[in-house]
């Protein structure tokens, strides 16, 4: 009957019992990861019978007497897989957070998280639009409540706030999207809508595309509106692992990936290549520069997503979802990484890392592992995943990539080289939560690669290790050595400077400062709103009192004067005789 | 065959009789003749229940005579009822020209001759200026001074339009009006106007009220404005409506004119006043002009709504003016000294609330009704505009009515002590209660 | 064996007169108790009527101008009675809580409007209809007037009155032109005939009842009265006011506008839908500007009901429908919201937003519940909000494309809702909050009994969806 809802189910049941339980009868964590395995189990499972085919349940939500709205679960390779990739990734991370989470509030964290790996699988088998928007805000505000958790920080909670605020115009538009959709097709079913695009008349492809690419934009932090991703960094690190950088940013993408048809038929491939160029050219400008491990991470997520967008606009669907899986793996195990170094040595700050003499502990293996994948070295898997997502690029797009290789490269070992520069006297503590997280997404990120083979039967992926491919590896290997030279060794001083200077005067430009800005600009005009509502309200009390005034004024007539009393009976009497004289 | 007139008359020559007995026997206490006064106004009022109609040469009831006289004999048994509760030794004459009084108004009711209703107006008016002298104060004469003054202008006005339409008619009787020379006959009626006017206090001849309605016991101010106002308007009424069809361009406009100024200019005056009396003196004006707007459109819609809302506003003014009575006598004057009232008296204050709230014209009340009736003939005849300015006046009321409301403060009813409570208002309490239930029932007569 | 309506009229009439009773005699019984026996007897006879069906009531009082005290469901009327019988009954613990003066007083008015109410939803008849507008009217007034803030609620309350008043003109005129013109107050009767009235007529009808909602909604520029009123009310006034007294501009313009003259409402559709939705984006920014909570949430208020007068007249089924059901919902989250601000007040003394910080560490219940309702009111699926937002959207948008600009509105609303909550509950605790106290277990079983509809209603809107049905 309703198989595919067992997916989700087991994440809902485990949000309620925790709720409902607190630490009283078994730990939290334990509730959740036991969830979460069930929902891999699941997943792995419907996988498996549904390989190849596709099947659809959907339930009527409501009936009217004109019409009914539905909605509709999908398991096909796609969904199927992602969600097969989402709740392993939340199962890991579930794993991590046992050690990074110990001392702080744990009933709430893990509910929080249950509430979001809920939604993140739900979003990823929706067959429905509503039902994709109802899990995509649901996503939104867990995210916000997750970087929020330490509320008494004032940064935490504002970078919750800006958080929701910039996805939430990315969630209007979507919801305007859909709305289009629906007053033309009747339905929110993916499928009906895909199935038929041509019954669209041009304008509207091209105007629900534009919504949903900013949508998708807003959720994957892609210029204009990447501002809230850094200062996400605020929430727990386990959070900004499997929200920011594995799973809900990622939901952008695979919304355009899941609405292919109607996005490529608007012909706006060329302007999403150019958004996601500018997105990965801020990334690298502004990571170069920043010193906070978390921040340089979120913005090498930015970039990772942008290259998912590239491949989007390039028509390459199976290759941004390769790299989408990809890059789950990697950027979780990176962030997990600087989560155990910051529990470890209680700083995030690179130069901090520096002193704490990191070099050789057991974190330093999986730390090359991760940077190497995020430079797109060989043999790990984003390697492969190059291939797959630059299949599709023209001669420009190559040739640019080829420096964006370069650059990726030279900030992510500057990270490396900056932390791990100094050999450390003692060994780390092997907390086997923290091990074992971080050592199984080590090993996939290696082998993994050689999934992209056996990939493309689930999914259907064209790649080509063709010599563009070979050159930005070069060209990578050349950015770690530049990497090595400044930071590890500390040479090459001018080209350093000057490439800080170009990284610093573009920090000026300060588009940050204009997005904030742009949100005081409302404040202010609703400071002018009120304004004038009291104004508003004001004038009908001056109209009641003008009228007061009016009376007071009629009030001198009757002043108890017998005299005045009859001259206005006179008058009076006057006034009627003339009257009757007129009319007859 | 017997009616309250005739009973009222033949009470009134009894209460002398019985007076001058009195005298002879050198009794002093005068308490009998009272009883005497109030078993005959509860006769009235039981006999105009029962038999009603009356017909002779310059009298004749037509349909509304019956329900008229009998709320006006009403509140003319309660009235009366606070008057003898108040001051028991009060002396006989007032007890005579109470009855002369009551005896007028129903007289004005049912006239259907001009000269009948001169006599019956000059019977209400002089019995009146004596009671505004009721106990006497100095303020008291010179009221009633000004009211003596201004009432012998209008009832010579009066006259004087009368006469112009005998000239003009050729007939003093209502009913027979048929080829009229219309010079005079229109100019005595716009004259005719006038004098009456000034008995239903309409704007501008109502100068003399708020002064005379201020300054008198208030027992006598909800005689006044109950019953006096009451056969005011139904002169006019008889007049105009049941008596003769008046080219009606010039009726219109007249009468429109003449009740948009009154409810304009007292609704207006009302909402600046501090003293409670006044402002409620204000309001009694103002729904004058309301009934008289009814009257205007000169149709049996618009008539009949005119009587209920007469009807309307006599019971809840009278229910204001006694209840207000008990307080005045603790000297609550202004508006802002109103939350003293529920220490004075629960029911009084109760009943205060219900008869504000009746004039505001919150249903069930009778007010509420009164006004939809209103509303009702002035839409079917489709001025509908007329209607709308007329709510925007009528939020000036919803004003001043919610002021006095919420200046009682009933916040702490039960908190409070009481202030002297004595037999004499708890006996006054049971005429409000009376009245209060007239203001919930009444809505049964809405039909007629 | 159906329920009929006229226990609606004498449960609560009950509670009125044993409360009347026992302030007479002594050992007095508490006030408090009584009301609560009387409101729940109310909502058990709700909650079988339910299950068992509803049977009209009528007895004719005055023939000659056809009023009749008649009673009897309309297409629209059990969401709003579902309305009208459970929220005031929930706000009930706030008014335990403020009301220490003259409580008899209060809690006969709170029966006398809870009566009203519920059979101002049931009327058949005009003037029966007409006559528990009025009643409530002045009861919410007294309710301000003599409950309500001492400094403010004198001048708030009067202007209340004689804005809402208008109104209620507006309304008796509309009645009274359908009763001349089709002879009868009743409102089948008035449903059959309506077809032969002249078309001037129709018009000067659609005209006063769009007057009467624009007034009562309320929607720019007639809806200076609210914020006042609701900062000088009490929290269970501006329950029942925001609850239900705004809904019922509402319900007047579903049925005696759209649903009678839905010709006349095409004809103004477009300018009713550009007022609806710059009212929208207008208060949406006022309220970015406010301090003080509760007249924030005040203003946002205003927000919801323009989006139902959105979806009215969109004059299509999604949009009546999603109009219906945000008034349900909002009928819930606003009271919620409304008992909030009056806990914010009564635990810390203020409810002014820059005064405040940190409560979530002291107050860990009450900032669930206001992470709650804040997160239902933005439209955070899930909660009923939801959708309704959703169907006014399709609803409008299937009429007009503007319509989707409402969503900037949306943008605003969620700015301002989660700064507010950001300095009332984050950041760190002030000095002088120290001491605060987390709510009481009554507190928080009054906020899950809000919170448990909203989720439901949420979820499953089809429990509400299919309990009315729209005639478009």
């Amino acid at each position: 009957m309703s198989m595919l809802v067992f997916i989700i189910l087991p994440m809902l049941i485990a949000a309620a019992t925790i709720a409902m339980l607190g630490e009283k009868l078994i730990k939290s964590y334990l509730i959740a990861i036991a969830g979460a395995a069930a929902s891999l189990g699941f997943s792995l499972y419907f996988l498996a019978t549904i390989f190849g085919r596709s099947i659809t349940q959907s339930y009527v939500w409501m009936q009217f007497s004109f019409g009914r709205i539905s909605v509709s679960l999908t398991g096909n390779n796609l969904t199927l897989s992602a969600a097969v990739l989402v709740s392993f990734v939340s199962l890991v991370i579930l794993i991590f957070s046992v050690f990074y989470m110990d001392k702080e509030p744990q009933k709430r964290y893990y509910v929080e998280m249950s509430i979001f790996i809920m939604s993140m699988l739900g979003l990823v088998i929706s067959g429905s639009l509503l039902l994709f928007y109802v899990f995509w805000e649901l996503v939104g505000v867990s995210s916000y409540l997750l970087i929020g958790f330490w509320y008494k920080k004032e940064s935490a909670a504002a970078a919750g706030n800006k958080a929701l605020i910039i996805t939430r115009i990315g969630d209007m538009a979507f919801l305007a999207a859909i709305i289009i959709l629906f007053s033309v097709f009747g339905t929110f079913s993916i499928n009906s809508i895909l199935s038929s695009t041509s019954v669209l008349p041009s304008y509207l492809v091209f105007i629900s595309a534009s919504l949903i690419l900013i949508a998708g934009l807003s959720k994957s932090a892609q210029f204009p509106f990447y501002t809230w991703l850094p200062d996400a960094m605020e929430g727990p690190t386990p959070v900004s692992a499997l929200l920011h950088s594995a799973t809900m940013v990622a939901a952008g993408a695979y919304l355009l990936v899941r609405l292919y048809p109607l996005i490529g038929a608007a012909n706006i491939g060329s302007v999403i290549v150019t958004l996601a160029l500018i997105s990965a050219l801020i990334a690298i400008l502004l990571g170069i520069y920043e010193t906070h491990i978390k921040r340089i991470i979120a913005y090498s997520t930015i970039e990772s997503l942008s290259f998912m967008f590239m491949a989007i606009g390039t028509a390459n669907i199976g290759g941004a979802i390769f790299y989408l899986f990809t890059h789950a793996i990697f950027k979780s195990l990176l962030f997990l990484v600087a989560g155990a170094m910051a529990i470890f040595f209680e700083t995030y700050d690179i130069y901090d890392l520096k002193n704490k003499k990191l070099g050789g502990t057991w974190l330093e293996i999986p730390a090359v592992i991760g940077f190497a994948s995020l430079a797109g070295l060989p043999p790990f898997m984003s390697f492969f995943a190059h291939a797959a997502f630059s299949y599709g690029f023209s001669m420009l797009e190559e040739t640019i990539f080829i420096a964006i290789s370069f650059f990726t490269a030279l900030y992510s070992f500057r990270a490396f080289f900056v932390m791990f520069s100094r050999r450390s006297q003692k060994n780390l503590r092997k907390s086997f939560p923290a091990y074992f997280s971080i050592y199984i997404l080590s090993i996939i990120s290696i082998i993994g690669g050689s999934l992209l083979f056996t990939f493309s039967s689930i999914i259907n992926i064209h790649y080509s290790f063709n010599v563009f491919v070979f050159i930005d590896v070069v060209s990578a290997f050349v950015g770690v050595y530049f990497g090595y030279a400044f930071f590890y060794k500390s040479e090459m001083a001018g080209l350093r400077y000057a490439m800080r200077n170009a990284a610093d005067r573009f920090n000026r430009y300060k588009y940050d400062r204009l997005v904030y800005s742009i949100g005081r600009a409302f404040v202010r005009l609703g400071v002018a709103a009120a304004r004038f509502d009291d104004g508003l309200s004001s004038f009908y009390s001056a109209l009641a009192s003008g009228s007061i005034f009016l009376s007071s004024s009629s009030k001198k007539i009757q002043n108890g004067d017998a005299h005045t009393y009859m001259i206005a009976i006179f008058i009076g009497l006057l006034a009627l005789i003339s009257i009757a004289a007129v009319l007859v | 065959m017997i009616n309250a007139e005739y009973v009222l008359f033949a009470g009134v020559l009894g209460v002398i009789l019985l007076d001058l007995l009195r005298i002879g026997l050198k009794r002093q206490t005068n308490n009998i003749i009272h009883y005497v006064t109030f078993g005959i106004l509860i006769l009235s009022f039981i006999t105009e229940l029962v038999f009603g109609n009356m017909n002779v040469e310059f009298f004749s009831s037509v349909q509304y005579s019956y329900f008229v006289n009998g709320f006006v004999l009403f509140i003319s048994v309660a009235v009366y009822a606070y008057l003898l509760i108040d001051t028991p030794e009060h002396s006989t004459y007032i007890d005579v020209l109470y009855l002369f009084a009551v005896l007028g108004a129903t007289l004005v009711i049912i006239s259907s001759n001009f000269i009948s209703l001169l006599i019956a107006i000059e019977m209400i008016s002089i019995a009146s200026y004596s009671l505004v002298f009721f106990q006497k104060t100095l303020g008291r004469m010179e009221a009633t001074m000004k009211y003596v003054a201004i009432s012998f202008i209008s009832v010579i006005i009066l006259i004087f339009g009368i006469s112009l339409i005998y000239a003009g008619a050729g007939t003093l009787s209502f009913g027979k009006v048929s080829n009229v020379d219309y010079l005079p006959f229109i100019l005595g009626v716009g004259i005719v106007i006038a004098g009456l006017a000034f008995k239903a206090t309409i704007v501008p001849f109502h100068m003399w009220a708020p002064d005379v309605y201020e300054s008198s016991n208030s027992a006598v101010t909800a005689f006044l404005v109950s019953v006096s106002k009451t056969a005011g308007l139904l002169a006019l009424i008889r007049v105009f409506f049941f008596g003769f069809q008046v080219s009606s361009s010039f009726v219109s406009i007249v009468f429109f004119g003449l009740a948009i100024a009154t409810i304009f200019f007292a609704t207006f005056l009302a909402s600046v006043q501090d003293r409670i009396k006044r402002l409620l003196a204000y309001s009694s004006i103002a729904q004058a002009g309301f009934a008289f707007i009814g009257l205007a459109l000169l149709n049996r819609n618009g008539v009949s709504a005119s009587i209920f809302y007469i009807f309307s506003f006599a019971v809840a003014d009278a229910l204001v003016f006694l209840a207000y009575k008990i307080f005045e006598d603790k000297k609550i004057i202004y508006l802002k000294d109103a939350n003293r009232m529920p220490r004075i008296s629960k029911i009084a204050t109760a009943a205060m609330f219900i008869g504000v709230l009746s004039l505001f014209g919150l249903p069930p009340t009778i007010g509420f009704f009164g006004k939809l009736l209103i509303f009702s003939a002035l839409l079917a005849h489709g001025y509908v505009s007329l209607v709308i300015a007329l709510f925007a006046i009528l939020l000036f009321s919803t004003f001043y009515y919610a002021n006095i409301l919420m200046k009682m403060d009933l916040s702490d009813i039960h908190s409070s002590q009481n202030e002297g409570q004595n037999i004499r208002i708890r006996m006054k309490e049971v005429i409000l209660v009376l009245l209060m239930i007239a203001i919930f029932a009444g809505v049964m007569f809405a039909g007629i | 064996m159906s329920i009929s309506l006229f226990l609606f009229l004498v449960i609560p009439a009950i509670g009125i007169i044993w409360l009347y009773i026992n302030s007479l005699i002594k050992p007095r019984l508490d006030e408090r108790k009584i009301v609560l026996s009387a409101v729940a007897a109310t909502v058990a006879t709700f909650l079988v009527g339910l299950i068992t069906g509803f049977s009209g009531f009528s007895i004719s009082l005055v023939s000659s101008i056809d009023f009749s005290f008649s009673l009897g469901l309309n297409s629209i009327s059990i969401p709003f009675m579902l309305l009208a019988v459970i929220v005031p009954a929930i706000g009930l613990n706030s008014a335990f809580k403020e009301i220490k003066q003259n409580a008899t007083l209060f809690y006969v008015l709170f029966l006398l409007i809870y009566m009203s109410l519920i059979l101002l939803f049931v009327s058949t008849n005009l003037i029966s209809l007409f006559v528990v507008w009025e009643v409530t009217l002045i009861s919410v007034f007294f309710m301000i007037a003599f409950w309500g803030e001492e400094e403010t609620r004198h001048k708030a309350s009067i202007k209340f009155l004689v804005f809402t008043q208008f109104g209620s003109f507006t309304l008796l005129a509309g009645f009274i032109l359908m009763f001349l013109y089709t002879g009868s107050f009743n409102l089948f009767v008035i449903r059959t005939m309506i077809g032969s009235v002249p078309a001037w007529v129709s018009y000067t009808i659609f005209g006063l009842v769009l007057m009467t909602a624009l007034i009562k909604m309320p929607i720019f520029p007639l809806h200076s009265w609210l914020p006042d009123a609701h900062t000088s009310a009490p929290t269970t006034g501006s329950v029942i006011l925001a609850g239900l007294l705004l809904k019922m501009g509402g319900y007047v313009l579903l049925l005696f506008g759209l649903e009678l003259l839905p010709n006349v409402a095409s004809i103004i559709q477009v300018p009713a839908l550009i007022l609806g939705v710059f009212t929208l984006l207008y208060v949406s920014l006022v309220a970015s500007a406010q301090k003080d909570f509760k007249r924030l949430v005040a203003y946002s208020s205003i927000f919801y009901m323009a989006l139902v007068f959105i979806g009215i007249f969109s004059i299509n089924g999604y949009g009546e429908s999603g109009a219906v059901f945000l008034m349900v919902s909002h009928g819930f989250i606003v009271s919620m919201l409304f008992v909030l601000a009056g806990i914010l007040k009564e635990k810390t003394g203020t409810r002014d937003i820059d005064k405040l910080g940190g409560l979530a560490k002291n107050m860990p219940f009450y900032a669930f519940f206001l992470m709650f309702a804040m997160l239902a009111t933005i439209g955070v699926p899930g909660m009923s909000n939801f959708i309704g937002e959703a169907l006014v959207f399709i609803g409008g948008y299937m009429t007009y494309a503007f319509v989707l600009f409402s969503l900037a509105g949306v943008l605003i609303a969620t700015n301002y809702y989660i700064s507010a909550i950001k300095r009332i509950l984050f950041t760190s605790l002030k000095k002088e909050l120290q001491k605060v106290r987390d709510i009481s277990v009554y507190d928080i079983l009054q906020l899950s009994f809000f919170s448990m509809f909203i989720l439901v209603l949420g979820i499953v809107p089809g429990i509400l969806l299919n309990s009315f049905s729209v005639t478009l």
